[in-house]
């Protein structure tokens, strides 16, 4: 994990992305007990001086020039296959931008915070997302004003209520 | 005891021995769950493999 986010931290120094925060399941492993995941997910915020395409291909082209190995929609990175996710709307770039910097072995990782992390998941609502939604009301430490704010911020609170709704039946 | 012998008492004092590891598994430190982590991913594809499917490949990391 330690070179994924060294190879990472490597493309910020160089001008070609701006930031970067861990998300999905690598980033809940931060806040709750360890769920099966098999991709490291990284949000991205790209320079604003170029197109999403041309940064996303200088990202994969570096990488390369580093020696890690393409795979399908990955770069696998010490072993570890990482999925660069362009930061696709406000919820997820400001997720990014107001990502935290935690511990991880002789490193510091930038990780999407957990109320954050909760409000992309009740956005993007897929199964598994809600799963997790429940895994982080049982276990995570987070700030419900914060989440709330968030959750309001972005228009989230409805589908927020369902869920609720259906937690307590 | 009177839990286990009660009935309804016996799944309660599975539900609580599940959320008290759960939580203990929660607040392990990070270095620790990514371990458990390659070592679920292990399982799963020994798993995978025992009913002749097909896995993701665990994490090759150091």
């Amino acid at each position: 994990m330690e070179k994924a986010i060294a190879a990472i931290e490597d493309l910020v120094r160089e001008a070609i992305l701006d930031g970067y925060a861990v998300a999905g399941g690598m980033a809940a492993i931060f806040y709750v007990e360890p769920v099966l995941t098999y991709d490291l997910d990284v949000i991205v915020l790209l320079p604003t001086s170029t197109g999403v395409l041309v940064s996303l291909e200088r990202i994969y082209r570096r990488l390369k020039e580093m020696g890690h190995i393409p795979d399908a929609e990955h770069v696998v990175i010490g072993g570890i296959p990482v999925q660069f996710l362009p930061a696709y709307n406000p919820l997820v770039e400001e997720a990014a931008h107001r990502c935290q910097v935690l511990p991880f072995g002789n490193t510091t990782v930038r990780v999407v915070s957990a109320e954050h992390l909760l409000a992309i998941m009740v956005q993007t609502g897929r199964p598994k997302d809600l799963a997790r939604v429940e895994l982080f009301l049982a276990e995570a430490d987070f700030d419900r004003l914060k989440l709330m704010d968030i959750l309001s911020r972005h228009g989230l609170l409805e589908k927020w209520g369902k869920f609720s709704r259906k937690e307590d039946s | 005891m009177s839990q286990i012998a009660g009935g309804t008492g016996f799944p309660q004092v599975i539900k609580e021995s599940i959320e008290e590891r759960r939580q203990k598994m929660a607040r392990l430190p990070v270095e620790e769950k990514f371990r458990i982590l390659l070592r679920m991913q292990r399982i799963a594809a020994e798993a995978a493999r025992a009913r002749g499917g097909t896995a993701r490949q665990p994490w090759q990391v150091d």
